[in-house]
């Protein structure tokens, strides 16, 4: 019967969809390595906050295609890792060194001019 | 040819067996639809938490509130909080423009560790609380990311806080 079978597709589909939800939900996309959601860093306590003798001196730095940057002798480039105190110049310097890298990266491989914007302001707690 | 009406009248009627199967098919579907978009929504919440506080002579709180978005907007947001009395850090305690202070980065994981995807400038000129976002058009690609920030609060003598992270949140 036909609208039997209507009924019974629509129960399938949407338990397949609720299934499916669930997958991507927990493991982002097919071929991305999985960590649990939620988990934090090495230098993280379980509320989020940081514990700063476990923070790395430097990372490697990822292009807009989420592939690493590397210099000219095909080296991974690593940038200073953000210290948690105040220094706003020290984050401005860096925020413009990633951004030449990035765009330099992004022209050299063809991914578009690679530049990252920012917007910042008040809201109401 | 797709058959789009279904003449009833032309049917026989309905047994009690058929009608508990389609209420099942129908229950079953609702009940997989709702789970789908509660386990979607679950994963783009965001990681808010005192990052730094005390209890003497006031309860005084500074919150960081990281979040990764769907969209690809990273934001880290804080907020200084406090009350008076009792044990939650629940009330607003302003601050004036320049006394509180944020920072964020989003780092990506990469199969093994993090890597550094966007760092951002700092900014302190928000009065009660502070929100960063950024571009929806250049980041690092799907996968698992964590945005970690420097989140300060100024009491007039000393600045309080420290580094915040959202934790693992999936951005397709």
């Amino acid at each position: 019967m036909k609208s039997k079978s209507i009924f019974a597709t629509v129960g399938v589909a949407g338990t397949l969809l609720g299934v499916t939800g669930a997958v991507v939900a927990s493991a982002g996309a097919a071929n991305t390595p999985v960590v649990a959601e939620g988990a934090m860093p090495p230098w993280a306590r379980a509320d989020g906050s940081t514990d700063e003798a476990k923070l790395p001196k430097t990372i490697a730095l990822l292009g807009a295609d989420g592939q690493y940057i590397r210099d000219a002798s095909g080296a991974v480039v690593y940038v200073p890792f953000p210290r948690p105190g105040i220094d706003p110049a020290a984050a401005q310097a860096l925020y413009q060194q990633v951004q030449k890298l990035r765009m330099d990266d992004a022209k050299r491989r063809g991914l578009g001019n690679g530049e990252i914007t920012s917007v910042s302001g008040a809201t109401t707690p | 040819m797709i058959e789009t009406a279904i003449d009833r009248s032309a049917m026989p009627p309905r047994s009690d067996e058929e009608k508990r199967r389609r209420r099942r098919a129908a229950t079953l579907g609702c009940a997989g639809v709702l789970s789908g978009f509660l386990a979607t929504s679950l994963a783009l919440s965001s990681t808010q938490a005192a990052v730094w506080q005390r209890t003497s002579p006031y309860l005084n709180c500074v919150q960081g509130n990281n979040n990764a978005q769907s969209n690809h907007v990273f934001s880290a947001q804080v907020t200084n909080w406090s009350q008076n009395s009792g044990s939650q850090c629940s009330s607003n305690w302003g601050r004036p423009p320049g006394q509180l202070y944020v920072q964020v980065n989003v780092l990506k994981f990469n199969g093994s560790s993090y890597a550094m995807c966007i760092p951002g400038p700092a900014s302190t000129n928000a009065a009660n609380s502070f929100i960063q976002f950024w571009s929806t058009t250049s980041y690092c690609g799907a996968g698992q990311y964590n945005v970690f920030s420097t989140t300060q609060a100024f009491d007039g003598g000393n600045w309080h806080g420290g580094g915040f992270n959202s934790g693992a949140q999936s951005v397709s």
